[in-house]
Order: structure tokens, then sequence, then C-alpha cells
């Protein structure tokens, strides 16, 4: 049979047809339905509940009697240029009559006081509470206030339980959103010029300082560290901050900064019984280099990745 | 070609057999925070995850979970019900036919239908669900999610489901919070280890500065000392980020989180609704600046930058416009539309208002307005769709200009 | 080879006979006994065309094996030249058309019943029972307050639901048929309702469901990647129920939570 003649090429179709069709059938015997195994009905595996280690209730004492003291100051080595304000007067993109109408908002990521060259912002704490401490309610009520459209502290110690009021000077509104990871979110509204304010609750501990922010007004920020502890300070405008009530003995604190995160993660320091001992933390530029490397880092999930 | 036929044969059958065979097995994906780390940090978090959630095909009924996994029963009829941990397999199965294609296999939202839809299918491996009947940032109850399967939520792809009926339903709801449940885990292990600083370009950063100390110090002895003290606590780092899952979703069931009205609904009247518009303007609520002062969703708060969560040093988004939790630009509703994602009734207008949508800008204003003026609220806002020319008077609006009458439909 | 092809072809014509004698009886095409009047004239309608094609393709295919059986090549054997029969070209050209004229015209009374207006139900479409819009991928039903009559557009006490269509039975109901994105199709197979949804229009689409039960609602018209799973349903239920399903709508629509106790 030539390539030309007329009935190879019909003979060649009719074989076409049928091997597909043949395969067709093949391919089906050779693919039976899957058996309940593998189509990944396997048994559900129970695990075990496992052991949730809870934290060992002391018996001591709420605070440290003749407790220790740690003061210190945080500065700033090398010189520094004041980072271009968030807000120039009179240049709110949101409510101008209010925001920054009197006064620029300043940016507030590394504030390095001009005189002293203190830092503030600076969070000092103890990444656990130290052994033998059970924490008590703690009663004194601290107060988040917003006035020219920025948070009043702009970081905050918070110990889990206690009350904090978020309160408004200023006379647009405000939201107030927080960005915890193990307490509820918080996202609620404050009145203009609320000097009651409303109470803002964290029952657990974070690890790191949270995020506060306001959608209103973007550009506003600010900072809660929750412990289940009060041994935490922030350093003020001065750079200084006070930590006390600490037991006797060798802590290690985490320094942790907005701008840079842990600036140290393991600064030791000993402690006498009803003594202060003074610390001094010297940061250069080089430690606030951003953490820029390819892409600045978010913790936003991007869904088209 | 001295056998054509034969040779036609084969290709014919090459050709038909070429798509046999077993297809890939399904997996959980691994979140984007996940990825970020270093390989030996995320082989820790994948062990633990395979360990106490299995795999799509190997599901592990972990106990600690407040989840009803059934109980197997010698007695049932289809084979599988009478092992324990059966009704996971059986919602795993309804989801994997039902709500895969959207909402991927991890419940990542990003199934191989998902980037054609707008707005995106939920990702629900942060806990944060938008629509339900608890405070603020509270998990929502099971009747919630229920809610959600029967009503489907008008405005967007997700269609209802409510002619699976009640069971079925009550078994892809229960797979959904296991998969919240374990996305939550793998979520808190993942800042937990980028916080310590496990992630690749932290990982990075801190070689090249410790190298600058000393020189022979290698990348892989950095992470090594890392991953050793991470490792020692392990265990104990993996139960508590379980408990403290657990114990949002427990807390869901609290009925202290559950937003029920004080107060009765004040009658729709023009007085209620006018006074509701009245409250809308303001200056102390602002709604008109996010949802506009006609209520189509435009008002001027659509054009701020949004910073970027966790951004250091602070910046904005590219695009102007309000942010969800995800990521995504989310624009207010449009209320002149009619159409309202959880819910017309008035009880879930009450909710939005007084509790805000988690996940997304919306606050709550729960705290600083009295249930009757949320009423006059939510009797405001269900008139909108069916008033013409709701453009307020300029003096209504603070330091705005009056707005050309439109129609509101 | 030829008497092969011969037996071929009369098989596939005793294949069909049977076929044809199964199928309804067996249930193999039709959703059992259709469920409303209209249905019922359109599955007679269904009968007859098949009867008459049935007949026709029996009667084509018991020829065609004979005539390729008595009339086959034989090797050596030459074929006889034939002009053709004028008369039977005319004789087969006009009987079709008058059975095709005769269908035409038969099923005109139940095509009319089904489609124009003015044969609709008056009382039903001057109160139709709900508008329908389909879109991707479900089916959304609005319906006036008890008492009222719809509207056009959308009024402040409209009841919304979703897939689950509740009608009563045992009389002629409309509804208005809507899009709000692609083409969809309303088809109620059990009722042989089938009317496409097209975006733009408002269609009024009659039914009447004989007996108060459940019956499926599809979508017959390919609207994108969900239209397979694009199912509802149609409820009908006796007036009483049907009044009762309304108010409990109603009611459940103007929940406002607010309870004595302060628990849901």
């Amino acid at each position: 049979m030539s390539l030309n003649s007329k009935s190879f090429w019909r003979t060649a179709a009719w074989m076409g047809c049928y091997s597909l069709f043949l395969a067709g059938a093949v391919s089906f015997v050779l693919t039976p339905p899957k058996s309940a195994e593998a189509q990944g009905l396997h048994p559900v595996q129970t695990a075990a509940a496992t052991q949730v280690v809870a934290p060992a209730l002391a018996e001591a004492a709420v605070a440290f009697a003749d407790g220790g003291k740690v003061t210190g100051s945080v500065t700033f080595s090398d010189d520094f240029k004041a980072l271009a304000p968030l807000v120039a007067k009179g240049q709110a993109t949101k409510d101008p009559a209010v925001c920054g109408a009197n006064e620029e908002i300043a940016n507030e990521e590394l504030v390095v006081n001009p005189e002293n060259k203190g830092i503030a912002n600076v969070f000092v704490f103890l990444p656990k509470a130290p052994s033998g401490f059970k924490a008590g309610k703690p009663d004194k009520e601290l107060v988040f206030d917003q006035k020219n459209c920025r948070f009043l502290p702009h970081g905050l110690c918070i110990q889990a339980g206690q009350s904090v009021k978020v309160l408004s000077d200023d006379s647009v509104p405000h939201n107030t959103h927080t960005f915890p990871l193990r307490n509820a979110g918080f996202n609620q509204t404050v009145s203009p010029n609320d000097r009651k304010g409303i109470d803002l609750k964290y029952t657990k501990a974070e690890k790191l300082p949270i995020e506060v922010k306001c959608d209103f007004h973007t550009w506003m920020k600010a900072y809660h560290l929750i412990l289940d502890h009060p041994f935490m300070a922030v350093s003020d405008a001065n750079g200084k901050f006070e930590i006390d009530g600490l037991p006797a003995g060798k802590h290690e604190f985490t320094v942790w900064h907005e701008k840079k995160g842990y600036l140290d993660k393991k600064l030791v320091v000993e402690v006498k019984a009803g003594e202060s001992k003074a610390v001094d933390l010297k940061y250069g530029a080089k430690q606030f280099a951003t953490f820029e490397g390819p892409r600045p880092k978010t913790t936003v999930v991007s869904l088209t990745k | 070609m001295r056998f054509p036929s034969l040779s036609l044969a084969v290709c014919g059958l090459s050709l038909a057999l070429a798509g046999c065979g077993q297809p890939p097995e399904p997996k959980f994906a691994l979140n984007a925070k996940t990825a970020a780390l270093t390989p030996p940090a995320q082989q820790l978090i994948t062990e633990a995850l395979v360990e106490n959630f299995g795999t799509p095909n190997n599901l592990v009924a972990w106990q600690e979970l407040p989840i009803d996994y059934g109980k197997g029963n010698p007695a049932a009829d289809a084979e599988h019900r009478q092992h324990d941990g059966w009704r996971l397999k059986d919602g795993r199965d309804l989801y994997m036919v039902h709500c895969l294609h959207c909402h991927g296999v991890a419940g990542d939202g990003n199934g191989s239908t998902a980037r054609f839809l707008n707005p995106r299918p939920r990702d629900y491996r942060q806990g944060k669900f938008k629509f339900k009947s608890t405070a603020g940032g509270t998990r929502p109850t099971h009747d919630d999610l229920m809610r959600i399967l029967e009503e489907g939520i008008p405005g967007t792809y997700m269609p209802s489901f409510v002619l699976l009926g009640k069971e079925q339903l009550g078994l892809i709801v229960d797979y959904v919070r296991w998969l919240s449940m374990r996305g939550e885990v793998e979520e808190a292990l993942a800042i937990e280890l980028a916080q310590v600083g496990l992630k690749s370009s932290d990982l990075e950063r801190t070689w090249r500065e410790k190298k600058a100390e000393d020189k022979a110090i290698t990348l892989d002895a950095v992470r090594d000392e890392l991953l050793a003290e991470v490792k020692s606590a392990w265990t104990e780092t993996v139960a508590e980020k379980a408990k403290d899952v657990v114990d949002f979703w427990n807390e869901a069931n609290n009925p202290e989180n559950l937003v029920v009205p004080q107060e009765k609904r004040t009658a729709s009247d023009a007085e209620s609704i006018a006074r509701g518009r009245a409250l809308y303007l303001s200056k102390e609520n602002k709604c008109s600046d996010c949802h506009g002062p006609a209520g189509r969703g435009d008002g001027p708060q659509t054009e701020q930058f949004a910073a970027i969560d966790g951004a250091s040093p602070a910046r904005n988004y590219d695009e102007p416009g309000l942010r969800d939790a995800w990521g995504n630009v989310i624009m207010p509703r449009n209320l002149t539309r009619g159409v309202y994602r959880f819910g017309r009734r008035p009880l879930d207008l009450y909710r939005r208002v007084h509790q805000g949508i988690n996940g997304t800008p919306m606050p709550g204003f729960g705290k600083t307005l009295k249930d009757e003026q949320i009423w006059d609220i939510v009797n405001y806002v269900l008139s909108i769709p069916y008033q013409e020319g709701t453009a307020p008077a300029a003096e209504d609006v603070a330091g705005g200009e009056a707005l050309p009458e439109t129609a509101s439909r | 080879m030829n008497r092969l092809w011969c037996v071929f072809f009369s098989v596939a014509a005793i294949l069909a006979v049977v076929f044809f004698y199964i199928g309804p009886a067996m249930g193999w095409w039709f959703p059992g006994v259709a469920a409303s009047p209209l249905g019922q004239q359109i599955d007679d309608l269904f009968y007859l065309i098949l009867a008459i094609t049935g007949v026709t393709f029996i009667g084509v295919h018991l020829v065609l094996g004979y005539i390729l059986w008595r009339f086959g090549a034989v090797p050596g054997k030459k074929s006889m030249y034939q002009h053709g029969s004028h008369t039977l070209e005319v004789v087969w050209s006009i009987v079709p058309a008058g059975i095709l004229l005769f269908i035409a015209l038969y099923q005109m009374d139940v095509w009319a019943a089904y489609r124009m207006k003015s044969r609709f139900d008056q009382d039903a479409l001057a109160n139709p029972l709900a508008e329908v819009t389909a879109r991707q991928f479900e089916w959304r039903i609005r319906y006036p307050a008890p008492g009222k009559v719809l509207q056009e557009t959308p009024q402040p006490d409209d009841l919304y639901t979703v897939n689950d269509l509740h009608a009563p039975a045992g009389k002629p109901v409309v509804i208005k048929l809507r899009s709000e994105d692609v083409l969809h199709s309303f088809f109620l197979p059990h009722l042989r309702v089938k009317q496409d949804a097209v975006p733009g229009l408002v269609i009024p689409v009659w039914f009447h469901a004989n007996e108060p039960r459940e019956y499926d609602l599809v979508c017959a018209e390919l609207c994108g990647w969900g239209h397979y799973k694009m199912r509802g349903q149609l409820t009908a239920q006796s007036q009483g129920d049907f009044d009762a399903y309304l108010k409990k709508l109603q009611q459940s629509q103007n929940e406002d939570g607010y309870r004595e106790a302060a628990a849901e």
C-alpha cells in the first residue's frame, strides 16, 4: 500500500479512530475508581492533648519588699538630625483645622533630645516575670490621651489586667485601633474632647510592644507594651527610665525600640536588695540603621504573592 | 512506513494515556510569614503543624481544640463513621467539594478561582472574621459561621449553601474553624520565630553585623545559635500558642461577648431618620468621612494614604484608600445600594455600628454612642436607598460644600 | 461486507425502538411525571413528536436495510442506471412538510399558554409572587411584604431570601425574572419551565406547581465557573403554610435583637 492511495488513508483513519477508542477504554480500565484509602479518606488520628504547662503560681508576696531599683538613661552617641515632621504645621491632609494647626506633628520614630541626646520611647523590660513573683491586680489607672492628633504617650507600659482609659483632647473624633497578637483587638471611636474616656483592656502579656493606630489620621501611631508583671519602663523625653521593686540578683532585660526592634536582647544587670543600680545605654546611628533589605518589613500577608 | 496503522495506534494510545496517573497530593500552603523564615525554622513549624494538624489527606484531630470531631459509632452505616474523628473528615470532604476552589486548601483565600474575584475570598488563617455577632476582636460563634453559609454574602461571590442542610453545614463550619485554628497557630509560631530573628533577611543582617567583629563567623553558626535557643523551649512555645488560640475561640462563646442591644429599636419614623442623619454627618462621628455625605462610600478618607502595618521605617501604601487587615484596598460600603453584607436585619446593622467590622478600618461606636442613637443611625442607614437626593445641605457637612442633588439609586 | 453494513444499520433501528420504548418507562429522560398542568401538555407534545419521528426513523432504517441487502453490489454485475423519480421526490418533500406544519400548528396553543402575557393568569400577573434575580451563582429572591403588591423598585419592607423560593402550590404564580450580571436561565425541570434571565430585562415567568413539595431549580445557561452548582429550590406549599412562611420571614428580617433577658 502506498502513501498516495485512497484506501491507505481510509484504513488509516479507521485505525486511528479505533485506536483512540481502544486507548480510552484501556485507560479507563487501568484507572479504576480509587479505593477509600487512595481517595485520601485516611482515618483521622486523634492527637493526645498536649500538656499545657501552666505557669507556676508562686506563694511569694505580690511585690518584693526591699526591692532593688534600676535607673538608667539611653543616649544617642552620634550626631542626630531631627527627622522630618509627619505633618508640617497647617499641612495635615485630614482635619487640618485641628491636627497640626498650631504646631507641627513630629515624627516620633526616633526622638533624640537635642540637649542631652537622650532617646525617648525606648522600652526596657524583663521578658518574663522573675521567679517567685506573683502578679497582683494593678490598681493604678493608666491614661492614654491624644492631642493635636498625636497619641500621648507614644510608648505606654501596661500590666495585663490594668485598666487603661483612652481619652481625647481634640475636637475631632479619633479611633483607637490596636493590633495585639495574644489579646483581642480593639477598634473603637473616641468622641471629641472626651475626658471621661473609654476602657481599653488587655488580659494577656504580649511578647513585644504592639502598634496602636488611628484609622482617621493615618500618621498617628503609638506602642503599648503589655506584660504580666510591672518590671518595665519606657524612656522619657530625656532618655531616662526607672524600674523599681526588682528582686535581688542578675536580671536579663530586653531593650526595644520601634525603629530598630531589639537594641539589646540580653542586657544583664545585677541588682542588690534595697539599692539602686544605674545603667547607661548608648546607641549610635549604626544601631538604628533600618531593617530595609531588598524590601521594607511588613507584617501584612499579601495575597498577590 | 511499513506499519502506518500500528504507529497511528501507538500514538493514539499514548496520547490518551498521557492524562492518566495520580494527581499530586494536596498540601497546606505555607503562610507568607513562615515562608519568609530561614528553612530550618520553617521546618520546625511545619513539623509542629504536621504533628498536631496533619496533612489534608491525613488529618489529625488535636484534642486541645474546641471542636467536636465526632465520636465513632460502631453501629453506623458508613464505614468511616464508625471511627472517631469522622466529623472532621466529612467536613474536609465537603470543604474540598464546595469551598476549596476559592478558599484554598489551607483556607488561605488563594484557591484557583480566587484571583478572578473581587473582593477576594476570606483568608481564615489569622482568625479574623468580619461578620459576626460577637464583640470587636473576638472570634465568631458557630451560629455566625452557619449564618454566613446559609445566607451567603450579598455583594460578594460567596454564595448561599442553604440547600446542603444544617447537618452538612455544621460539618463545614467545624472544618473551617479547624483550618482557622491551624492557621492561627502557624501564624503565631511564625511571628514568634521572626521576633527571635530567624527571618532570612534579618538573619543575614545579623550575620553581617556579627562579621564586623568576628570575621570567621558563618551564617549557619548564627542561625544555629538562635535555633538552639528556640528548640530548647519549642514544645512549650507550641503549647502556649495553641492555648492562646483555644482561649480566643472559647471567648467567642462567652455570653458577655455577644453584642445585644440594650434598648428596643426606635420606630423608623421621619424624626428618627432625621436624627440618624444628623448623627451620621456630625463632627463627632464623621461617618461621612468614609461613607461619604450621600452614603456612596466616597468620603474623603478614601483619598488618604494608609500606613503599612509594621513597616519600618514607617511608610504608606503607594495607592490611596483604606486597607483591610489582609492588605487589600477596601472601599467603605456604598449605603445607597441596599446591599448589606452580613444581613439586613436591624440587629445586624446595630452590631456593625456598635462593634465595627473586625479586620477593617470600620470602628465601633458602642462606647461613644447610646443605644437610642445607634438605632437612629440604623434607621437612617436603612432609609438611604429609598430616598431620592440624600445629599445634605451645606451647613450639615462640617466644612464642606453642598453637593449637587442626585438620585440615590 | 455490504451485508455487514446493512445489518449494522438495521441493528441501530432495532436498538432505537428498544430504547424509545424503555426510556420513558425507566425514567431515563424525564424527571418523572410533569408536576404542573402545562408541563403535562409539554410532555404530551414531546411524546407526539417522539411517535412521529420514531415511526419515520424506524421506517427509513428498515427501508435502508432492505435496499442494502437486496441491491448490494455483486462483483461482475453492472449496476442499473436510473434517472430518479420526480414523483418520489415530490412525495417525500410534501409529506414531511405537511407533518412539520401539523406539528407547528398543533403546538401553538401550548406555546401561547406558556409565553403570551395575555394568556397568563391575570391575577397572578397583577400580583407577582416575587422578583427572582439570578446572579453568579445563586438566586436572590425578593418578596413584597404580606398584603402588598410587588413593586419594580425595592421597597423598604420587601423581604429577601436566597436560593429557596417558596410559592403556594396548586395555583399559577408569576415571578419577575432578572439578572444581576450575565445570562442565566431559570429552569424548573419538574415543572418543565425554562426561561433565560437576560441582564437588563425583567421577564415575567409563570408556573403552577401541582403538589406541595420541593422542586429543583437549576441554572440552564452557562454563566461562569460556578454554573454547575447554581442550584436553588422551589418549595411549593399550601397557601396557609406559605403565608406563615412569609410572616416568619418578615419577623426575622425586622429582628432587632432586643430581649428582656438580653440573651439570644
